[in-house]
């Protein structure tokens, strides 16, 4: 799929090759990333970089070391003190050599991993998979143009398989679905096997942000409301395009599902798909949207002038010059999407009757977590059907508001139904007791009444009231914000566990959780 | 890619085409074998796929549309959409993988009855890696019978050595030419894009377009 433009001559070559892709030959010119090269002239790679590009790239990798650290042991510090220079490093592009590292680190993997030792052994050699069929067959046919997964039977091709049998294992709901590979393909080409499983499970789980299991579960249904988001965003932010596409009937699932579905790794050059993913593991799946924004921006002229059927040839198969990650990622950057992407997203989930049921205050309890209200959240659980926990936190600078997201708008709330105590032996030491449950109950009861969807106002309600929890608890917040992030959320999730623990060794004393349980009428 | 009022609007007819079986059986490499004559190393459909082939049958300048899908179960929910409106269906299977066939009947035909929109609209069944003989399964005869009872053509190919692989769209176009329907179907979904670029450079409507949709 990459570099698709071939010579005549190139073509017939390849006509007479074999339709499964063999062994690899040793002289076939690859570009620096392992694919095969199909046109030198056109490649992007083909330019020799100047002398002076390839000691900023050195200057850029020293940079990069430092703040990680050996190993990996500086960069949460470095996070945490500095993540607007973090953000803007990941943003320039991830040093290629560094790459495999720091997308474990940003992902939460590394947590997992450690977490969970044998457990992807245990998963490739002892565990069979219903898939396993399903996922041979699409072995060879998952970067078929890259080297490293030419080789039938190649160590390439067989990572790529236990990878995808060890998830299709791990999570029986999700499976394997055609797309995934794609993914663990490009992750394997930066980590091992081992490595790139945790990813994986980091990513469709959730270790740090939104989990994308969604994508990839029976109706897809994350694809659809990412589908339509991203729709409702090109008429809002491109209306004349927008209204071009109503007009020639064309619907984002036509052009759009493989962004979202692969993150841009299924047809994109493989050096825009990197950047993208630098920013995607870091940031979440709004640099998905931003991209196709920008896209459509960048080409919006030659857009408009195409009906139908070009039209959705164009959006299959943009120029190249449009594919430039130096061009594309800065304007992707500047497009504001995630405040809207909330929006859109209630109103999708409202359309489409996801909505929580009503919110019962003779049910609603607010409680410290502790293994009894564990315990007893669980023995609901399969009562009610549904509850949902949240848990908020205080962070101690606006950078690491900023960093977990926009507050203004309440942002995510996240509900999973797993909990454990696990979840509470790493809770033991948080002050919880510290902030003071009535601040936080007379704001709760009194939205109690009301859609459960809407119980993220009252954050904005308590936001504006931390004063008040400044008095009550007889310290100096400063600059605290209330945040709400994956940190917290997810913490009713096992698998988060670690990245909890992350962040007490982190942060200490200067953040507060609390956390509380709303129950739901089933 | 292109300019919109190019050659592409001199054709009698357009259709639209469908190709649904299995994830793997070769629907893609029909489509790409056909459109191009030359095979590159295919990656897995996400989603759905679309590309246009002009052709000339009985005497007709013909368009296809055709739509190439996901073969997996998981992307029915994509795919199903796309049954609107088409005027022919490819059903493909895999001659060397039994379930790939019998799947056409537990799955595929279904799918049709509750997606498609056409009532005339003509199925083809395709038996695909007839190359691979010797790995050969499904016998021709079953195909003719599956055909017979669901009311479809039938062809076997091989879309490695491009056998039959032409002969499969162009059998197809020429069923679809004899149904009056469809044939009035093709020429209005033409009729309209012509208009619809016209309207837009506020010019007037061309040659042929005569009894508009509208």
């Amino acid at each position: 799929m990459f570099y698709r433009l071939a010579s005549d001559a190139e073509m017939e070559k390849r006509r007479a090759d074999e339709f499964e892709p063999g062994p690899a030959s040793p002289l076939k010119p690859v570009d620096r990333f392992g694919f095969v090269k199909q046109d030198q002239n056109n490649s992007l790679e083909a330019k020799s970089k100047p002398t002076n590009e390839v000691e900023r790239e050195e200057r850029r990798i020293r940079k990069w070391r430092k703040m990680i650290g050996v190993g990996g042991s500086d960069w949460k510090h470095y996070v945490r003190r500095k993540p607007h220079v973090v953000r803007r490093r990941i943003r320039k592009g991830i040093p290629d050599c560094l790459r495999g590292l720091v997308w474990q680190l940003i992902s939460g993997s590394r947590g997992l991993l450690l977490m969970n030792p044998g457990v992807y052994e245990q998963l490739v050699i002892y565990e069979t998979s219903a898939s396993e069929l399903d996922i041979i067959r699409d072995i060879s046919r998952t970067f078929p143009s890259h080297v490293f997964f030419q080789q039938r039977h190649g160590p390439g091709q067989r990572s790529l398989y236990n990878v995808l049998k060890a998830y299709s294992v791990y999570d029986r709901d999700v499976g394997y679905v055609q797309g995934m590979g794609f993914l663990a393909g490009l992750l394997l080409l930066y980590m091992s096997e081992e490595d790139a499983f945790w990813l994986l499970v980091a990513l469709l789980k959730g270790a740090v942000h939104a989990p994308m299991e969604g994508l990839y579960q029976v109706g897809l249904p994350l694809v659809q409301q990412y589908l339509f988001q991203f729709e409702q965003l090109v008429k809002e932010h491109l209306p004349k395009l927008g209204q071009h596409f109503s007009e020639e009937m064309i619907n984002p699932s036509i052009y759009a599902s493989q962004w979202f579905i692969t993150v841009y790794s299924y047809s994109f050059p493989f050096p825009l798909a990197l950047r993208i993913w630098d920013v995607f593991l870091y940031e979440g799946v709004k640099i998905v949207f931003q991209v196709g924004l920008a896209l459509l921006t960048v080409c919006q002229n030659n857009l408009l002038k195409l009906a139908f059927e070009k039209l959705i040839h164009a959006l299959r198969n943009f120029p190249e010059e449009a594919l430039d990650p130096e061009k594309l990622l800065p304007l992707a950057f500047s497009i504001k999407v995630t405040k809207r992407l909330e929006e859109l997203k209630q109103e999708y989930e409202k359309q489409h009757g996801i909505s929580l049921p009503q919110l019962t205050s003779s049910r609603f309890s607010l409680a410290a977590p502790s293994v009894s209200f564990l315990e007893s959240a669980n023995a609901n659980l399969i009562k009610d059907s549904v509850v949902e926990y949240c848990c908020v936190a205080f962070a101690p600078t606006v950078e690491e508001v900023d960093v977990v997201g926009p507050l203004d708008h309440g942002a995510s709330v996240r509900h999973s139904f797993v909990g454990g105590s696990v979840v509470c032996d790493s809770l033991v030491d948080v002050p919880v007791e510290q902030i003071s449950p009535n601040v936080l109950k007379s704001h709760i009861l009194l939205r109690s009444g009301e859609s459960c969807l809407r119980q993220i106002d009252w954050l904005d309600d308590f936001q504006d009231s931390s004063c008040d929890l400044e008095d009550d608890l007889g310290v100096t917040l400063g600059p605290y914000r209330i945040c709400m992030t994956w940190r917290f959320l997810v913490l009713w999730n096992p698998l988060s566990v670690m990245v909890a623990n992350n962040i007490d060794a982190n942060l200490g004393d200067k953040i507060f959780f609390f956390s509380f349980c709303f129950r739901l009428q089933g | 890619m292109g300019s919109p009022t190019g050659q592409g609007s001199s054709y009698d007819y357009s259709f639209k085409i469908l190709l649904i079986g299995d994830s793997g059986v070769g629907k893609s490499s029909l489509l790409v074998t056909f459109i191009s004559h030359y095979v590159e190393d295919l990656t897995p459909t996400i989603g759905v796929d679309f590309k246009i082939k002009h052709l000339m049958v009985g005497g007709k300048k013909l368009k296809l549309t055709i739509w190439d899908t996901a073969g997996q179960e998981r992307f029915r929910t994509i795919t199903s959409s796309y049954y609107r409106n088409a005027q022919g269906i490819f059903l493909v299977y895999d001659v060397t993988r039994r379930e790939t066939f019998t799947n056409l009947s537990e799955i595929w035909a279904k799918e049709i009855e509750l997606y498609s929109t056409n009532q005339d609209c003509i199925k083809m069944l395709v038996g695909n890696k007839v190359d691979k003989e010797s790995d050969r399964v499904v016998t021709r005869e079953e195909g003719i019978a599956f055909a017979q009872e669901y009311g479809c053509l039938f062809l076997e190919c091989s879309a490695k050595t491009r056998a039959n692989v032409e002969k499969c769209f162009e059998e197809l176009a020429q069923k679809i030419l004899e149904v009056p329907s469809l044939l009035e179907e093709g020429s209005a979904i033409g009729k309209k894009n012509i208009l619809k670029q016209r309207q837009e450079s506020q010019k007037n409507m061309g040659s042929s377009g005569s009894d508009c949709c509208f």
